[in-house]
């Protein structure tokens, strides 16, 4: 089973176009910038098998560009990472992953294994005191995306509650937090 | 001989106005006391058949549910509406709010999409 932070079904700031991202729970690297501290820890919080997780994404295969991975730290749960990613290139959506790990840290076999399905790596431990916050981009297949670590997606559900994505300021993070209090 | 025939409904009127409606309707000499469907009367001549008079209550409870039931769902579907269209009024004012702030903060809207009575933006930091 998947351990899962999070999931977006439809999501615009995680990679190319239109994806699904999955947020896995768990990651060793701490790094100091990390704004997902709680997807830090291993204790088990949505858990998920492979299929369950394929049959969603094929669900919305047609509204999707691809599928991102991300955490946590998606190189830590890479066994059945690369056995869901196998199965999501069959159905024809390009993967992207964001990991902490530098490319010569992903020497495993179950690394390369995941590597190979891989269409976009945005990789490096993450460090706000670097440019581009030490986040580094490796394209696999075709170079179709401009990494940016700036956009912000908010929804806003049927009932009104607000979820934020991407790279938000404080600042932003605090408005929101007003505009939710207010209204 | 004389009598007096008192038959009482079972069920409890909650709506006086859909009784009497129902009462006008089947035009019956049944009348309404103490929320309950009521057939009194004296029978001078020994003329007045009990179980019919109990059949008669059966069908005006039975005609009365129907239209309460109805009255209940319209109440309901009210109600649907009313909320939905407050959600719509707090997603809406939610949504200028947050465009004016990103906008006062260097971002424009990249993207936006409605659907399922929700909205995506996708705000872009103008640089």
């Amino acid at each position: 089973m998947f351990n899962i932070y999070n999931i977006e079904e439809k999501n615009y700031v995680n990679g190319d176009g239109c994806r699904y991202v999955l947020w896995l729970q768990g990651c060793s690297l701490g790094c100091s910038g990390c704004w997902n501290k709680d997807s830090w820890s291993n204790k088990p919080n949505i858990l998920k098998s492979v299929d369950d997780i394929f049959d969603q994404i094929e669900t919305l295969k047609d509204k999707l560009d691809g599928v991102t991975f991300t955490g946590g730290e998606p190189f830590e749960q890479s066994d059945k990472l690369s056995i869901l990613a196998k199965k999501i290139k069959k159905i024809g959506l390009n993967i992207h992953i964001f990991t902490g790990f530098e490319l010569d840290e992903l020497i495993l076999e179950e690394h390369q294994e995941l590597l190979k399905y891989t269409d976009t790596l945005v990789y490096g431990r993450f460090d706000t005191d670097k440019e581009n916050n030490n986040q580094k981009v490796k394209y696999f297949t075709k170079e179709n995306w401009k990494f940016n670590n700036s956009d912000i997606q908010v929804d806003i559900d049927s009932d009104g509650n607000l979820n934020l994505t991407g790279y938000p300021s404080d600042e932003f993070i605090k408005n929101m937090e007003e505009i939710n209090a207010r209204v | 001989m004389s009598r007096i025939i008192n038959i009482k409904g079972d069920i409890l009127i909650q709506n006086i106005q859909i009784a009497q409606d129902t009462l006008d309707e089947l035009d019956l000499d049944i009348k309404i006391e103490n929320n309950h469907f009521i057939f009194n009367q004296y029978d001078a001549w020994d003329m007045i058949n009990s179980k019919d008079k109990e059949s008669e209550i059966k069908k005006v409870e039975e005609l009365y549910q129907e239209k309460f039931s109805i009255y209940l769902e319209q109440l309901e579907q009210e109600e649907q509406i009313r909320i939905a269209k407050e959600k719509e009024a707090i997603r809406e004012t939610k949504y200028q709010q947050i465009v004016q702030n990103a906008k006062k903060q260097g971002y424009k809207v990249k993207k936006e999409k409605r659907e399922d009575n929700s909205i995506k933006l996708v705000l872009q930091r103008r640089f």
